[in-house]
């Protein structure tokens, strides 16, 4: 009976030292503190792992101590392997300070690196070429081949012709035909209004009818160069009728002609009328001659002279060329095709 | 003999004057086309006082408080605004030359010269197919690594300004590939001393 109690406190040291044998590494603190107090039991009991417990006991402070260094000295070898890898995380700053206050060589090394890690990404580094290196690298830093497509584009300006850009160009254009239309319209407006007078003037030997208005001063010179020009882009096309037997193109008759055309056009029956008295005017004001050549009226073209001139003073519309160009067609190819002296038959 | 030299020294004295008569003092403007576009380029421009003290403000990108040399490389002939402005005008306009900024986009960003093309130093200073590329658009012939420069443009280099020299890098990565010096002009004052003096800066 009196071994009872020795007995249980036997079982309970077994069963404890086993348990200590098993959980030996990963023994947490409560595991570590319950067999203090038991202790002399077993010692009375004359047990052999009493010591070994002992042992870890004695040197659990100086163990934890060791095994914080070891983990610090690891976290920092990392962080070094991690930034020498060029990942550098957004983190890295925070890693870099703990690694200050543990190691301050590794603090050096990983900021050393941080800084390679930048100069390679500026790409200065090549400021001085690496002259071992002959197979060249062709492999040039991500930051450069972003740029590439963008700088060669660059290099590469579209190429400048003539002295206007293609908008400026453009303006100009849009200005003479302003000019041109507000010129027209003047014009127009004093045929309508009736202000106007049809004279025959010499010109350089030859006679010309020419369009006078009060409220617009419309000379083949103003307006002129501007129908050259849009029509030497291609901006309009001056008909044939208009080209004179020197090579030129009259003018004068296209502006009678643009006036005439664009009154008659109108739709109105003042426009019409002031279509139809043009027409009279000029023909009244025409002084041209012709010959009666078997009964046909023959005119010889004069240096000056288009078609439409010439159906102009016949006629008094410029736009009359038809008729006389359908009554040569044995001697005349084209409407442009005039030559000086050359005989053409007026329908009357 | 001495009759001679006395011509000579008379003529020396006669270029000498009349060269001091004809340094003309220039416009501050150019017109010309680039790359399809009209560009004017004029004085006065009213926010001159924000770019000064902006690409005053930029730090030296070499080390601390550094100044540009004179010249870039021996042989690159340093060039004014005048000689900038005309040769916008004269050679830009007509196709002949390139005004080159050798600086990051980043600091291109905060503003530049019209018509001036955007040359980052770093993209010719390794071997490889862009550097290729780029010196074929400058017009050099490429054959295997060997480069001719026969057809290549004439370029004008700057950068931020004498407190930078991204230019100066350029024209070194540039003579390295064997660019003829005759071909390169160096603009020194950069855009430093073209906002001071209140030239159109364009962004």
């Amino acid at each position: 009976m009196s071994n009872t109690s020795p007995k249980i406190s036997f079982n309970s040291g077994a069963a404890e030292s086993v348990r200590a044998h098993h959980s030996d590494g990963t023994m947490d603190a409560t595991e570590q503190m319950e067999p203090t107090p038991r202790v002399p039991v077993y010692a009375s009991a004359g047990f052999a792992p009493v010591p070994e417990t002992s042992f870890v006991q004695r040197n659990a402070v100086v163990l934890a101590v060791a095994a914080i260094f070891v983990l610090t000295f690891m976290l920092g070898i990392t962080t070094a392997l991690l930034w020498s890898g060029g990942t550098q995380q957004a983190a890295a700053p925070e890693i870099q300070q703990q690694t200050t206050q543990v190691a301050g060589n590794s603090y050096a090394d990983a900021q050393s690196v941080s800084i390679a890690a930048d100069l390679n990404e500026v790409v200065s580094r090549a400021a001085v070429p690496d002259l071992t290196d002959v197979i060249g690298n062709t492999q040039s830093s991500p930051v450069v081949a972003d740029l590439a497509a963008a700088v060669l584009e660059g290099l590469q300006p579209q190429r400048t012709v003539g002295t206007l850009t293609q908008d400026e160009l453009a303006q100009k254009a849009a200005e003479a035909t302003m000019i041109l239309n507000n010129k027209l319209r003047m014009l127009r407006e004093g045929v309508l209004a009736g202000v106007y007078s049809i004279d025959t003037v010499d010109e350089n030997g030859a006679k010309r009818v020419k369009l006078r208005t009060i409220n617009a001063k419309m000379t083949s010179d103003t307006v002129g160069s501007m129908l050259m020009q849009a029509a030497a882009e291609g901006r309009i096309e001056l008909p044939a009728s208009l080209q004179t037997a020197d090579g030129s193109v009259d003018m004068d008759t296209m502006m009678f002609n643009l006036v005439q055309t664009s009154l008659a056009n109108d739709g109105t029956p003042e426009g019409a009328e002031a279509a139809r008295e043009m027409s009279r005017k000029i023909f009244a004001a025409s002084t041209v001659q012709s010959k009666d050549v078997g009964g046909k009226r023959v005119y010889v073209v004069e240096p000056s002279d288009s078609l439409a001139h010439i159906s102009l003073q016949f006629y008094g519309k410029p736009s009359a060329f038809q008729r006389i160009f359908d009554a040569n067609r044995d001697t005349l190819q084209s409407p442009d095709k005039i030559k000086v002296g050359q005989r053409l038959i007026i329908p009357s | 003999m001495t009759k001679r030299a006395a011509f000579f020294a008379a003529t020396l004295v006669a270029h000498a004057i009349s060269g001091a008569a004809h340094a003309d003092i220039s416009l501050a403007q150019a017109s010309f086309i680039f790359d399809g576009k009209r560009v004017e380029i004029g004085p006065n421009t009213p926010d001159a006082a924000k770019y000064a003290s902006r690409f005053a403000s930029i730090p030296a990108s070499c080390d601390p408080n550094c100044i540009a040399p004179a010249e870039a490389a021996v042989g690159i002939e340093t060039v004014i605004e005048p000689q900038v402005l005309a040769f916008l005008a004269d050679a830009v306009g007509k196709n002949k030359w390139l005004l080159v900024d050798a600086r990051m986009p980043s600091d291109r960003g905060l503003g530049f010269i019209p018509g001036s093309v955007s040359l980052p130093h770093p993209t010719i200073a390794e071997a490889g197919e862009t550097r290729t590329q780029i010196l074929k658009a400058l017009g050099a012939r490429a054959f295997d690594d060997i480069y001719n420069f026969a057809d290549a443009q004439m370029l004008m280099v700057y950068d931020n300004g004498p407190s930078q020299n991204d230019a100066g890098v350029l024209i070194a990565h540039l003579l390295e590939v064997g660019y003829p010096p005759e071909k390169i002009r160096y603009y020194r004052g950069g855009m430093q001393v073209w906002s001071v003096l209140a030239l159109t800066v364009q962004e």
